[in-house]
């Protein structure tokens, strides 16, 4: 397959405004090889019995975690492949539970085709329309020759 | 890179307990049987599971036993150290769902031999005991050139 | 659902036999070490930290403790007795580091049966590659047992 082929959106080719989205239904299975992979074993994340006594009530999903949609969104869509991520920051609004439904959307905010980069706007909202967090930030998108 | 090892022979007291607990999920038991071969139907098979005395798919007890290491492994005596013996009994059957919490408590200390003696209890969510058991381990050592305390 | 579940049961306790053995042996990659310390959220450097590892005495990561006795619940649990087999007790002495790469091979001997209490007593020998005794133990098990009479 040509390389070319498989590179996401150059800068060129994007405008202020594009968007694109992601959504999936955060599962037990994915909050728990999340707590494997990263060694986050927080009892917010893994033990139900520990959750009931606390303000959520129950296990929620490690922020990191649904932030990690939005990468992706980067990463294979918007640019897409070949992004570099440079910098991000992201502010958590409401707990993600198991079985909640994320749709993560990414707006492409500024453009600096000189330097190549761009400025983004992203955000994750619940299957009840709340808004569960905020974020901004900076890639690089990829360079078609 | 410093190398931080947990807590040494000498920094480890006679009755010093460190707990772990992890509501069991169904990821758990079905990696435990991928990444040990035990595939035995009594875990994984609900159909199976049904017809036995206990109606539904109970977890390894190695499975609830390993938790044992986390404990070891992460806090009391923490990074470096390794397990000399273990012994442990099942008292109960573990479910998906529960709540498994293990409690470790240093019961010995041999310092000639770098080794502590141990028991362990552990609990489901009803407070009902599920494994109790006791070992041997061995707390981790300093590093010659750098170590640090965890 | 038509389910027979004595095809599936593994020996019951009129089927053991003092002497009987069973063998299954498996290479412990980091694959399986990564896996495991997930599940049990052990994540000691002595089994994740290349760096930390070096200035050990074995000088290398080495695999998990528990994964290895692992070994001797999927002999019981899937070969002998088989499914339905419930673990009750195990005794365990870890004699050697494994490592990463390393292959082991356990194998259980039937040494008592208590036909009363429908108990069934087993030792366990696990060797590496180089016939080196890494770990043994002790296991009690219940044998897996018909509690229907008929098939459902």
């Amino acid at each position: 397959m040509p390389f070319q082929e498989i590179l996401g959106k150059s800068i060129d080719e994007i405008e202020v405004g594009d968007k694109a989205y992601f959504a999936k239904t955060i599962s037990e299975t994915d909050v728990y090889q999340f707590a494997a992979v990263t060694g986050d074993f927080n009892p917010a994340h893994v033990n139900e019995a520990y959750s009931s006594g606390t303000f959520f009530k129950h296990r929620i999903a490690h922020g990191q975690l649904t932030v990690s949609l939005i990468s992706n969104i980067l990463g294979t869509q918007l640019p897409g492949p070949g992004t570099i991520f440079v910098s991000s920051s992201v502010k958590f609004m409401a707990p993600v539970y198991i079985e909640d439904t994320i749709e993560a959307v990414v707006e492409i905010a500024e453009l600096n085709r000189e330097k190549n980069r761009l400025k983004f706007k992203a955000w994750c909202i619940n299957q009840k329309g709340v808004k569960v967090l905020e974020s901004e930030g900076m890639v690089m998108p990829p360079k078609k020759r | 890179m410093k190398a931080r090892i947990g807590k040494t022979v000498d920094q480890l007291k006679v009755g010093e307990s460190a707990y772990f607990a992890k509501t069991l999920a169904d990821i758990d038991m079905l990696q435990f049987a991928g990444v040990t071969g035990d595939v035995n139907l009594l875990p994984i098979n609900d159909e199976f599971a049904k017809h036995t005395i206990f109606k539904q798919r109970v977890a390894h007890g190695m499975l609830t036993a390993s938790f044992i290491t986390n404990i070891i492994g992460m806090r009391l005596p923490g990074y470096g150290s390794t397990v000399k013996k273990q012994k442990v009994r099942f008292t109960l059957p573990v479910f998906i769902g529960d709540t498994i919490e293990i409690g470790l408590t240093i019961t010995a200390i041999n310092v000639a031999d770098n080794t502590a003696d141990f028991t362990v209890q552990a609990k489901n969510q009803k407070a009902e005991i599920i494994m109790t058991g006791s070992g041997v381990l061995v707390p981790p050592t300093p590093f010659e050139d750098e170590a640090e305390e965890q | 659902m038509d389910y027979s579940i004595e095809s599936k049961l593994g020996k019951t306790i009129s089927e053991i036999r003092i002497g009987d053995t069973a063998s299954f042996g498996k290479t412990f990659t980091e694959a399986d070490v990564y896996q495991f310390t997930g599940i049990v959220g052990n994540f000691n450097p002595t089994h994740l930290n290349k760096e930390f590892a070096s200035k050990t005495p074995s000088g290398k990561r080495t695999v998990p403790q528990m994964l290895v006795a692992g070994l001797v619940s999927k002999i019981l649990g899937t070969q002998y007795p088989g499914n339905g087999t419930v673990h009750i007790a195990q005794e365990l002495d870890f004699i050697e580091p494994v490592f990463m790469g390393d292959t082991i091979e356990a194998t259980v001997e039937v040494t008592k049966i208590d036909g009363k209490k429908k108990r069934v007593w087993f030792d366990l020998k696990c060797v590496n590659q180089e016939s080196k005794l890494v770990l043994t133990g002790e296991s009690e098990i219940i044998p897996p047992f018909m509690i229907d009479e008929e098939k459902v």
